[in-house]
């Protein structure tokens, strides 16, 4: 069972594109459900019911804040349903409005909390890598210092308890003075340490040309299917997006294009592409059930 | 000198261009958000047009001492970029309709960014400066990730402001956009990664050109009152700006002041704990990298 998530990085990458770009670009309420929902239980069954539980407890307040920010200092809309003390209308449309952007901002939030689930830094590594190799590098490299140095910080303050040095030792202003020489010898250590390193990267040919780089990825007859399927749907609902076809419109009054035989199409095919990955998944579950010995 | 006409007649073009564009999109009674950038737009092209066709000395014994000047490449990609971001904002006044003001300000800090990230890349970096960048973004990493706890309590900008002070605002852009890549895969990417990565990069940038000629003398004390307005105005200012952009499909003033009104106890926070690092660490921090430069001749050629 392998899964959307283990798809080569390039074909995860693209298909966050395609699916963040229509959340974050399509003012569609019916879209934008389509996308809430599908990105809601995938992060379900990536991460567990514990992880959408720390998602919900974030978005919901952030949700709640957009909706309301909304209508406070959007007065435009023709249904008046009160008039704030100040002279303005609050009107129904702008409710409407704040409530879409509000699920917009939840769809997003869901759809990248699946994206750090599926993009560990050495996939993104890989992809920019490509593009800019010194800037990988030190993306890289900073990646691994950031252990390393919280590992080097822990056998410095042992070293400095030794002595009766350490942060926690003595008076506030001494702990403060102590804390100061850890993080000092730290910094030092730290930095005489990169120069070493540099030189052994150097010597080691560093920056000669007709290098290659090794890479745990391959891209399979799977991944080229996976993206084929991504490419077309993703390019047909960005063709029936900019044909006019999702408009919604709230100002002056909520209304949307009616519904013909192409944007019902168009709805068809983002939803595929947003349900894809459950689809990929499920349907491997289903066939390593099926294929398991019976006996 | 035909270089200075060329440039000035192509900064005159883009300034009428965004003239007409602000005359063709003058319909509306209140002036919205996007004509007011893109009238603040066209008085900066007018006035690098301006100064473009403006005699001037020949600066190439001053320019020589300071390392943080301006090359011809950086002019260069700095003329791209407003070239790109001009034509982002007329396109998306013209053909965006909903989320015109999100997709406009992303793709303009995607250019910003990219013009760095390519200066950088085209500059072919030696090894010895790659992994003191990377070091320097460790350490602003690790000082984010070691008061997790705490909101907004983190020692990033300190780091971030010393590298540009030390290494000059091309590296402090560096250390302060990769410092937030990074950091944020021990805490969550997300769509605010783009505008993190912008404002911690800018306030790079503006501390190394600000302390690059050595006129300001970068004591403790002048760094913590810097660092807290940075950490405040700029870094601030960036992200209660994001938030509006990112969440209101149709922002405007009142909800940008509304968000920064919001985020003030936090921005404080930062701003606080920004000058109480910068007050601890930038004295002798500086002392180690200066002689880190000197005695391994890392960065210091610019």
């Amino acid at each position: 069972m392998v899964g959307f998530r283990n798809s080569h990085p390039l074909v995860c990458f693209i298909y966050f594109v395609f699916v963040l770009g229509f959340s974050m670009l399509v003012m569609n309420p019916i879209s934008l459900g389509i996308s809430l929902m599908c990105g809601f239980l995938y992060s379900l069954m990536l991460g567990g019911k514990a992880s959408v539980r720390k998602n919900l407890i974030f978005v919901i307040p952030l949700m709640f804040f957009t909706a309301v920010l909304n209508p406070l200092f959007n007065h435009r809309g023709v249904t008046i349903l009160w008039y704030f003390p100040g002279g303005n209308p609050l009107t129904a449309e702008s409710i409407i409005f704040g409530a879409v952007a509000a699920v917009m901002l939840a769809s997003v939030i869901f759809w990248f909390s699946c994206f750090n689930r599926i993009f560990t830094s050495d996939k993104l590594m890989y992809l920019f890598g490509k593009v800019s190799p010194a800037l990988s590098l030190i993306l890289s490299m900073t990646l691994r210092f950031v252990p390393r140095f919280s590992g080097q910080i822990k056998k410095i303050i042992t070293a400095q308890r030794c002595i009766g040095k350490d942060q926690r030792c003595g008076k506030v202003t001494e702990r403060i003075k102590n804390g100061g020489a850890v993080l000092s010898a730290m910094t030092s250590w730290a930095l005489e340490g990169s120069v070493i390193t540099a030189d052994s990267m150097k010597a080691r040919g560093y920056g000669l040309s007709g290098r290659t780089a090794f890479s745990p990825f391959r891209f399979t007859a799977r991944d080229f299917k996976f993206l084929l399927v991504i490419v077309l749907l993703g390019t047909y609902t960005a063709l029936g997006a900019t044909l006019g076809e999702l408009r919604f419109w709230y100002f002056p009054s909520f209304g949307g294009k009616a519904p013909t035989g192409f944007s019902i199409s168009v709805y068809a095919a983002y939803f595929i592409l947003c349900g894809l990955p459950l689809i990929i998944d499920l349907w491997e579950v289903r066939r390593w059930n099926s294929l398991r010995s019976k006996i | 000198m035909i270089k200075r006409v060329i440039l000035g007649a192509i900064f005159g073009v883009l300034f009428l261009a965004c003239c007409v564009a602000q005359l063709t999109g003058m319909t509306d009674g209140q002036p919205t958000l996007i004509q007011l950038l893109v009238q603040l737009l066209s008085i900066a092209l007018a006035a690098f047009a301006i100064s473009c066709f403006l005699p001037r000395k020949n600066k190439a014994e001053k320019s020589k001492r300071s390392y943080a000047r301006l090359t011809k490449r950086n002019i260069l990609t700095a003329i791209l970029v407003i070239i790109f971001a001009a034509v982002t904002v007329v396109f998306g006044m013209v053909y965006l309709q909903n989320r015109r003001y999100y997709l406009i300000s992303v793709l303009i800090i995607f250019e910003v960014m990219l013009a760095f990230f390519a200066m950088f890349e085209g500059r072919k970096p030696e090894a010895r400066e790659l992994v003191t960048v990377s070091v320097l973004c460790a350490l602003a990493v690790a000082g984010r990730a070691a008061f997790y706890m705490l909101p907004q309590f983190k020692a990033t900008l300190a780091v971030v402001i010393i590298a540009g002070v030390c290494f000059g605002g091309e590296t402090g852009f560096l250390v302060g956009a990769a410092a937030a890549f990074v950091s944020n895969f021990f805490f969550g990417q997300g769509a605010w990664t783009p505008w993190q990565m912008f404002a911690s990069g800018l306030v790079g940038l503006i501390s190394g050109l600000v302390f690059a000629n050595g006129k300001i003398p970068a004591t403790r004390v002048v760094l913590s009152v810097f660092g807290a307005v940075m950490a405040v105005v700029v870094h601030g200012i960036i992200l209660n700006a994001s938030s509006v952009f990112l969440w209101q499909p149709e922002p405007t003033f009142e909800m940008l002041i509304a968000s920064c009104i919001s985020g003030i106890p936090f921005d404080l926070i930062y701003g606080a704990s920004t000058a109480m690092f910068l007050w601890f660490i930038s004295e002798p921090m500086i002392e180690k990298l200066e002689r880190l430069k000197t005695k391994y001749e890392i960065l210091s050629r610019r």
